[in-house]
């Protein structure tokens, strides 16, 4: 299913559109669990998906049309996986012990969720204005810097960040 | 789909409607909020007391969402008209200096028929779509009733009874009927 598909459906979700509910989670279910998985280990990963998956739909309503879904669902599932990598770590004295559980070696998996984010966060990037969206571009190195002073081009930057925050959620990202 | 994964789309949905009714709460005193003020304003403070049955409606409109919000919506627009229609039309036998109770009739049939006037242009004005007609005009009727309940306040019990039933009935009549034709159109066009 492509990305246009997606925003339909959370669209229609976000309306009170309930029919679109199983088409929405058979596709945001192996997502959330792939990204899982390939962050914290096969041993958690299901449980921390899920948990994820819980709260993409508990706020599925608040969800603003228009806006492109896949970088506002990425965001919900990386804090929840953040915030249960900063829970656990509280637990670990061995910090190398749990790295052996996940698994580093270049996957066919782990390059689809790479290639998975880095589309959403392109997504969300081209949602922005082309002044934001150009600074942004600049900072990651895909685009010349423009002929700005630092200061000014430090401010565009930062209110580009403000902007991407917001598509990701505002506080779903943490 | 295995057990587990059952159970996990079960919880994903609970999950959904329990954020929607969230949702649906804090939009619903967006709307309920502006009617306790015309409320106050044109049905004094008595009609405070029926509030409660308009953020319950409200609530369940933004709940279910979609075509039933929409026509609640709508329905809303020509609640309004019943909260600003005169005494005059839902008691035409009332001379306008004499209070209502042993002196004065109590008239359900003009409230019936002025509600079901209402519904019936608001049904007819409604663009239906593809929307299915049913719960077009439930939501019509549901944000309708949400505000008609406070002029009712004002009414006695027969006449608030006629102007919802008015409502209710003029609604389902029109878009019953516009739901036969567009199905009769789609079949033979």
């Amino acid at each position: 299913m492509n990305e246009a598909a997606l925003d339909a459906l959370m669209e229609r979700l976000a309306r009170g559109d309930r029919s679109a509910f199983d088409p929405l989670f058979v596709e945001l279910q192996p997502r959330a669990l792939r990204l899982a998985q390939a962050r914290l280990g096969a041993t958690t990963a299901a449980d921390v998906a899920q948990a994820a998956l819980l709260r993409v739909f508990s706020r599925a309503s608040a969800f603003e049309p228009g806006r492109p879904c896949l970088p506002w669902f990425y965001a919900i599932v990386a804090n929840e996986i953040r915030s249960v990598k900063r829970g656990s770590a509280r637990y670990v004295l061995d910090s190398s012990a749990d790295q052996d559980l996940i698994d580093d070696a270049p996957s066919a998996e782990a390059e689809l969720v790479t290639r998975e984010l880095e589309r959403a966060l392109q997504l969300a990037i081209d949602s922005l204005d082309a002044e934001a969206a150009n600074a942004l571009a600049a900072m990651l190195g895909r685009a010349p810097m423009p002929d700005l002073q630092p200061a000014t081009f430090r401010k565009r930057v930062s209110r580009a960040y403000a902007k991407l925050r917001l598509i990701f959620g505002g506080h779903d990202v943490g | 789909m295995s057990v587990e994964m059952t159970t996990n789309f079960r919880a994903a949905r609970r999950a959904y409607e329990r954020g929607r009714l969230r949702v649906a709460l804090g939009r619903a005193l967006w709307v309920a909020l502006p009617v306790a003020g015309l409320a106050l304003l044109t049905s004094g403070r008595s009609a405070l007391l029926v509030l409660p049955v308009t953020l319950a409606l409200w609530v369940l409109a933004h709940f279910r969402g979609d075509e039933l919000l929409r026509g609640a919506w709508y329905g809303l627009m020509g609640g309004l008209v019943t909260a600003v229609l005169p005494m005059s039309v839902l008691r035409p036998c009332c001379a306008m200096n004499v209070a209502p109770g042993v002196d004065c009739c109590t008239m359900p049939g003009a409230c019936l028929g002025a509600g079901a006037l209402v519904g019936i242009v608001l049904a007819a004005a409604v663009p239906f779509g593809k929307a299915t007609w049913w719960r077009t005009a439930f939501g019509i009727a549901l944000g309708m009733a949400s505000i008609a309940v406070i002029k009712c306040t004002t009414l006695f019990a027969g006449e608030a009874v006629g102007l919802i039933g008015g409502l209710a009935a003029g609604v389902a009549v029109v878009a019953f009927t516009k739901g036969v034709l567009a199905r009769r159109a789609r079949h033979f066009g």
